[in-house]
């Protein structure tokens, strides 16, 4: 298997090979990145589409003394982040709480049992669309993809402590919505 | 006897956070502490999530098209121009349009010397191809190199 800095070397030079095998290495993080951000399997497709036709582009000018990861996830970031702007949110629309997620919290069936990632999904897609653009894309960067707040602020190029206010606001927001709207999803916080 | 790893914290090393998160999928005990008072942590079980293959097969496809088509065009916009560049020096020089050098070396003594009259492919490092054409008094310098956008 070749080298990745290989790859990057010779598709900067138009090798359509050694960009396809860049493209299905990276596609999986890019779509994941996207599909949170955006809220939709086919506008996460876009938005990743894009990114790949901008590196193919671009790779020319790329300095390989930058790490080649930071630089693919903050070009993701910024055109999901685009695109959320531009087409606003998919998953208010399409994602409503199922019968499951309105029952209180005593009523759920067995506490014992795996989280159900399909659930848990929709209802972030139809909270998170209550979120600014910049906001909800902290907020995966922060809470699912595990990044640190420095690392954010470089990828969005805002200052750190925009980065803790957009947390914040963003915590709280969803916060208040699981409660209210999916409390089989969050533990009962007064089981008197 | 389970193991009850430690919940994700900022500036985790990946696969740990990795495994505190698989942990909190499986285990309600731990997951009830994690999330009392916050649960919007939550949704961090969702890192990871599966991406169907249709989709990353349509990024893939969609992608490599355009790559391929770019690449191309660009090869058929060169061919276009060392086309063109052939043709008109073959014409020039077929049609007999060729200074005397002398003449040509009295009006631009140091720049178009006798023996660089008519038409000459020069070889040049940093470039593809040179073609030195002189007709009358001018003299034209056609560089083709790949590297060059149209």
């Amino acid at each position: 298997m070749r080298d990745e800095a290989d790859l990057i070397r010779a598709a900067a030079r138009g090798d359509v090979e050694a960009f396809e095998s860049l493209v299905l290495r990276k596609r999986e993080k890019v779509v994941r990145t996207a599909y949170q951000i955006v809220g939709d399997l086919e506008d996460a497709r876009d938005v990743a589409q894009g990114v790949f036709v901008t590196l193919w582009r671009s790779l020319g000018s790329y300095d390989p003394s930058r790490p080649f990861d930071t630089w693919l996830h903050r070009v993701t970031v910024n055109a999901a982040i685009d695109h959320l702007r531009r087409n606003g949110p998919r998953g208010a629309i399409q994602a409503l709480p199922d019968d499951e997620d309105r029952l209180p919290a005593a009523d759920v069936p067995s506490p014992d049992r795996a989280v159900d990632r399909e659930r848990l999904q929709r209802a972030f897609f139809r909270l998170a669309a209550r979120l600014a653009p910049q906001q909800r894309a902290v907020f995966v960067l922060r809470e699912i993809e595990g990044r640190s707040s420095a690392e954010i602020a470089a990828t969005l190029g805002i200052a750190e402590s925009t980065v803790r206010n957009h947390l914040l606001q963003a915590r709280r927001i969803l916060g208040e919505g699981l409660r209210r709207e999916y409390p089989g999803l969050v533990p009962d916080e007064d089981p008197s | 006897m389970i193991a009850h790893p430690a919940p994700p914290a900022e500036g985790d090393d990946p696969e740990v956070r990795r495994n505190a998160l698989e942990h909190l999928r499986a285990c309600a005990a731990c997951r009830e502490g994690w999330l009392a008072g916050a649960p919007e942590r939550v949704f961090a079980l969702l890192d990871g999530a599966p991406i169907p293959d249709g989709i990353l097969d349509e990024v893939a496809s969609g992608v490599l098209e355009e790559a391929r088509g770019a690449r191309a065009s660009g090869m058929s916009r060169r061919a276009v121009a060392w086309a063109a560049g052939i043709a008109m020096a073959a014409m020039l020089v077929g049609l007999g349009v060729r200074p005397p050098a002398d003449e040509l070396a009295r009006v631009h003594p140091r720049r178009a010397p006798a023996a660089r009259a008519g038409v000459d492919l020069l070889d040049s490092p940093g470039a593809g191809r040179i073609v030195d054409l002189t007709v009358g008094n001018a003299q034209v310098v056609m560089i083709f190199d790949s590297e060059i956008e149209l």
